[in-house]
């Protein structure tokens, strides 16, 4: 992908080869500045790609494919602060359904984050990790079949961040959708991941992809523990900090 | 807290003092003989006259036709304003095409134009709404149009990841977006509907509290002249004041400007106990 044009284009991205699977978890680690973002907007159909294939189920993406829904980290202008809660969930349903079914549809969303109770609250009136939860819960509501997240959890503070991340993975495992999960914080990305992406750059390219054969349900404490989270951290500590120091 | 103590707690009262201290100066002016004017009027009889007015229903009457023509133009020019700045707003296209010829016409003066209405259209109604109409759309298109700039870019990204209507787009997310800055243009449309209305009654359309004004001066009726000089004043006043209660009725509004103001709650309580900006 390139960005600008003339005699200086700025290339983000170059030679990205990624497949993602259905219900798959896929992690994309990377420091800043590798074109994470660009990437994930580029999935979402938000950012057209300037060259190669980007196919969503056959078909090519060059606008949000119906089921793609992307969850932005900054949710402060990501929703309608004029909005109530319940407001920003059903923004987008409203023009296909109305009445019992909106409201229940929202709901439901708004359940599985656990903010039902605070459905007639404005944003401004919640914390950050609530409003971030009314984010995940209007993405939740289009019923996708995949969620992309551009590091939802990088303006949390951690105890915040670790009760999301156990809520991202019970939705995950009760509903069928993919989750596309960027992040620069290693940890996150493998007590997340069925596999993890490592992004370099710049320009960004895929450097390195690790499995994470460790079992679900996972763990705050015991999964962090295990030996293979461990060996699987070190693995990709080493793999994006190699390069890093090499250069001069 | 009802409405009525609510009301007298917004009263200014440090204000309302000082106001009455010159208006008793004036007065006594007049009386001792500091102040010596052929044709300035005591307080007392603009007030006698102002009375006198009300109850002969000439007061009313050209309040009304006033009050008219600055809603119905105000209305149009909102329709105009906000419609065009909202569609330079959105499409880099138009704004490239209609750029030059906003800022050429932006800056003429409304009032350059009253011959030309007059030409037109004659001593009419149709000439007092263009000169009211022409002048107040510029303040709400340029705020719609600048309000749409400064919407945050997240915000159309939000629209396009749910995949919604180019409908739905418009009118759940930008234009709530951009209400704060449209409600500045419109109160800056009122004052100039209001402004315009006065001097093309005294010129262009033989009607209103501006024609009013010109009768009383050829009359030589200084002090009916001040009393409707003083009703201008209350219906712009009133005016301005039942814009701000609309627009914090309205429920997105609100919530922007409670929005807004909690980062820094010293200013919110600021703003509460000051005197109502109008």
């Amino acid at each position: 992908m390139v960005f600008g044009s003339g005699e200086d284009p700025h290339v983000i991205l170059q030679n990205i080869n990624l497949d993602v699977k259905t219900h798959e978890f896929l992690t994309i680690v990377g420091g800043s500045g590798v074109g994470k973002t660009s990437l994930l907007r580029m999935l979402g159909g938000l950012t057209p790609a300037s060259s190669g294939t980007l196919t969503f189920r056959g078909h090519s993406v060059n606008a949000p494919p119906h089921g793609v829904v992307v969850v932005f980290q900054d949710y402060v202008h990501a929703l309608l602060q004029w909005r109530t809660v319940l407001g920003n969930v059903t923004l987008s349903l409203e023009s296909k359904l109305s009445g019992h079914e909106l409201r229940d549809r929202a709901m439901q969303a708004l359940q599985m984050v656990g903010l039902e109770n605070s459905a007639n609250k404005f944003p401004w009136q919640l914390s950050g990790g609530m409003q971030q939860r009314v984010q995940i819960a209007r993405a939740l509501a289009q019923q996708p079949s995949v969620l992309l997240m551009d590091e939802p959890f990088g303006a949390l503070d951690a105890m915040t961040k670790a009760v999301l991340q156990d809520e991202l993975l019970r939705i995950h495992s009760t509903t069928d959708t993919t989750f596309v999960f960027i992040t620069h914080d290693i940890e996150e990305a493998v007590y997340l991941g069925d596999r993890v992406a490592i992004l370099d750059g710049p320009p960004g390219h895929i450097k390195h992809i690790v499995q994470v054969p460790i079992a679900r349900p996972r763990n705050q404490i015991q999964t962090r523990q295990e030996q293979a989270f461990l060996r699987i951290r070190h693995e990709l500590h080493d793999a994006i900090f190699s390069n890093t120091n090499a250069q001069p | 807290m009802n409405m009525f103590q609510r009301y007298i707690n917004g009263i200014n009262i440090s204000g309302v003092v000082v106001l009455g201290c010159m208006l008793g100066l004036w007065e006594t002016s007049m009386h001792v003989g500091w102040l010596d004017l052929d044709y300035l009027p005591l307080p007392s009889n603009i007030a006698m006259a102002f009375w006198t007015l009300c109850m002969s229903g000439e007061m009313f009457t050209n309040t009304i036709h006033t009050l008219r023509s600055v809603l119905i133009g105000w209305g149009v020019a909102t329709v105009i304003g906000l419609s065009c700045g909202l569609a330079v707003g959105l499409s880099s296209t138009l704004r490239r095409f209609s750029w030059a010829t906003i800022e050429v016409l932006r800056p003429l003066p409304g009032i350059a134009f009253l011959p030309v209405a007059i030409m037109l259209f004659n001593f009419s109604i149709e000439t007092e709404l263009a000169i009211i109409i022409y002048p107040t759309v510029w303040p709400i298109l340029v705020a719609a149009m600048t309000g749409v700039s400064v919407v945050h870019a997240r915000l159309f990204d939000v629209s396009k990841t749910l995949r919604l209507s180019r409908y739905k787009t418009i009118f759940s997310v930008i234009l709530p977006a951009i209400t704060p800055a449209l409600m500045t243009g419109c109160r800056v449309g009122f004052s100039i509907a209001l402004i315009m209305a006065v001097i093309a009654e005294m010129l262009g359309n033989p009607m209103g509290l501006g024609h009013a004004i010109i009768n009383a001066q050829l009359s030589m009726q200084s002090e009916n002249m001040f009393a409707y000089v003083l009703m201008i004043g209350v219906l712009g006043i009133m005016l301005n004041a039942s814009l701000m209660a609309t627009v914090q009725s309205l429920p997105f509004s609100k919530s922007a400007t409670m929005q807004s103001a909690k980062p820094a709650q010293s200013n919110s309580n600021r703003l509460s106990k000051g005197p109502s900006h109008a």
